[in-house]
């Protein structure tokens, strides 16, 4: 059985090259992880924005799993909501958005029009 | 849903949503009994018997953004299609228990999934303050639990990258090997 020994070894290596200025400032990315959330695929789109955020080095984007909105039809949906309090709502979003997604509006700063709940509601 | 680590997920989300902050699960896999059995205990507020009693009832919810409430449904259909059942138990202050069985080696059982990815973005849950995981496999078992995990790594994020791909490795190396008899 694998066991749990190296961990400590990884902890002490994390905190040397760890940003330590963890604060709730930052951007938040939420992700309904209700029934209808999940069923249309939840789950690996949250796991692929945890491994692009880690990938990226982003450092004050914090994930958070909610409920459900009520928009079960559109699920997968990804609620940026940035340090100044704009939201973005993203729908049916799929794993192969979630680059997209990470680089064009976390980083360049560009929301994705087309990948919007109002847009594909429309 | 596809698979049993999804429904996992659903029903550890409603114990999170019920104020849980310990969440036990426990996964049997045993051959001989030809029995597949998977356990989640919760310390939420739990439900009234009178609540107890409609929870499997597709038209029921407690959730106020729709009027229906299909996660326990669809696992208690999954479970009868595999000529296995679910049971709840629960009291109002006392948290939740929920048992789902299946036949093992019926085709209606559905395949475990990605057990791993279920139980690390239920780690990195920041109501869940510890997930207590045991899965046994015909007499063998794997047991963890992200308290322990939690205290070894003191105030480090679990979503720290080394940490995050060292925890999924960890997880699923283990139930690898313990399901290898299969």
């Amino acid at each position: 059985m694998k066991s749990l020994e190296d961990l400590k070894k990884l902890r002490d290596q994390a905190i040397k090259t760890m940003d330590m200025r963890y604060h709730n400032g930052g951007t938040r990315i939420q992700i309904g992880m209700a029934t209808c959330g999940i069923a249309a695929g939840a789950r690996p789109v949250m796991n692929k924005f945890l491994e692009e955020i880690a990938s990226h080095h982003l450092k004050d984007v914090i994930m958070t799993q909610v409920g459900c909105m009520g928009e079960c039809a559109f699920e997968p949906i990804v609620e940026i909501v940035e340090q100044d309090g704009t939201r973005t709502i993203y729908a049916k979003v799929s794993e192969r958005m979630v680059a997209e997604i990470i680089e064009e509006h976390l980083i360049a700063g560009k929301r994705l029009e087309r990948y919007m709940l109002g847009s594909i509601k429309r | 849903m596809n698979d049993l680590s999804l429904y996992l997920l659903d029903i550890a989300q409603n114990a999170i949503a019920a104020k849980a902050s310990i969440l036990e699960i426990t996964l049997l896999e045993d051959t001989t009994k030809n029995l597949l059995s998977l356990t989640i205990k919760d310390n939420g507020i739990g439900m009234s018997e009178e609540t107890l009693a409609k929870v499997t009832d597709p038209f029921f919810t407690t959730r106020t953004t729709r009027t229906v409430g299909l996660g326990i449904p669809f696992l208690k259909m999954a479970s009868n299609l595999a000529l296995g059942d679910l049971t709840i138990e629960s009291n109002l202050g006392m948290g939740t228990t929920l048992n789902t069985y299946f036949q093992l080696n019926h085709i209606n059982t559905p395949p475990l999934g990605d057990i791993t990815e279920t139980l690390y973005i239920l780690m990195i849950h920041p109501e869940l303050k510890d997930l207590k995981y045991s899965h046994s496999v015909d007499g063998m078992s794997f047991d963890f639990d992200s308290g322990t995990i939690k205290t070894i790594l003191d105030g480090v994020p679990l979503t720290e990258p080394s940490i995050m791909a060292y925890l999924k490795s960890y997880i699923n190396t283990n139930i690898q090997k313990l399901r290898r008899t299969l």
